[in-house]
């Protein structure tokens, strides 16, 4: 070993020169490792902001549609009624204090039965909706839906 | 060899990580449609027992509906509306009586004609 170390020498290589090719294949793979790491951290960033932004719109869709079946259209006399819904009262609905309250370019209540409400200006993306089952008060009660959709920034 | 072993360490802790990533938006996802059934089905019984509760009790104490009425068409009309089947279990009862196993269920009290609360499980079909 020590004689082909000695020729080696001789002949002007250096034992430098044999880890080269270990080094270059630790930096080739740090470098793939470096670049894999980042993507995922990419990834993972964009996906958890999509998320953040679906949820809030959901969940901001939700409260609309939860405010409006339990308060602004339900049946009331000395209590409120939950998911009982006046018709009269539809039309009543006041969209602009939503898009001001929750921040929201623009909001559409619809229903099995009558014809929908809207507010503010919709660019048709980043709409999030929520479908209600709900009671309708008439001469005879039945049983309906109602959409609510927002479409937020 | 060492340094081998560390690397297959490093490997395998990297797929571990990469797959916790790549199965969040999956755990969020069925959280979400968790919440969607949720609200389904309390929607869907708090009408059911404002608009039918009268039927809903003579059920749940006689086991008796009557086909075509308030209780059958509801049920049809939420199968209609949400493209989802829902039933009630009471006493070792169903109805509708899909044959379908159930999914999510809640369970609701009902004061029922003679004045007992009763406890009813609607559920989802899977």
């Amino acid at each position: 070993m020590q004689n082909r170390s000695d020729d080696l020498n001789r002949q002007g290589f250096s034992h430098k020169g044999i880890y080269t090719f270990d080094l270059l294949f630790a930096v080739l793979v740090v470098l793939v490792m470096f670049y894999f790491a980042v993507s995922t951290a990419t990834e993972f960033n964009r996906e958890l902001s999509t998320t953040h932004s679906e949820y809030e719109g959901r969940h901001k869709a939700f409260l609309v549609s939860e405010q409006i079946v339990s308060r602004d259209i339900a049946v009331s006399d000395t209590q409120t009624y939950q998911n009982y819904i006046d018709t009269a009262k539809l039309s009543r609905i006041n969209t602009t204090k939503y898009l001001r309250e929750f921040r929201i370019n623009a909001m559409n209540v619809s229903t099995s039965f009558s014809d929908s409400v809207s507010g503010g200006t919709s660019d048709s993306s980043n709409i999030y909706c929520y479908r209600r089952i709900i009671l309708v008060q008439d001469i005879l009660s039945y049983p309906g839906t109602l959409r609510v959709c927002i479409q937020q920034d | 060899m060492k340094g081998y072993i560390l690397t297959m360490e490093a490997f395998l802790s990297l797929i571990v990580v990469t797959l916790l990533i790549t199965s969040l938006p999956m755990l969020f996802g069925r959280q979400e449609n968790d919440f969607d059934s949720f609200l389904l089905l309390a929607d869907s019984f708090e009408v059911l027992e404002r608009g039918y509760h009268d039927e809903l009790a003579i059920w749940m104490d006689t086991g008796i509906v009557v086909p075509g009425l308030g209780l059958s068409r509801y049920f049809d009309f939420l199968e209609q509306e949400t493209g989802q089947r829902m039933f009630l279990s009471f006493d070792g009862r169903k109805f509708p009586d899909y044959s379908c196993t159930a999914g999510m269920n809640m369970r609701r009290l009902v004061v029922t004609r003679t004045g007992a609360h009763n406890t009813v499980i609607f559920s989802l079909c899977k």
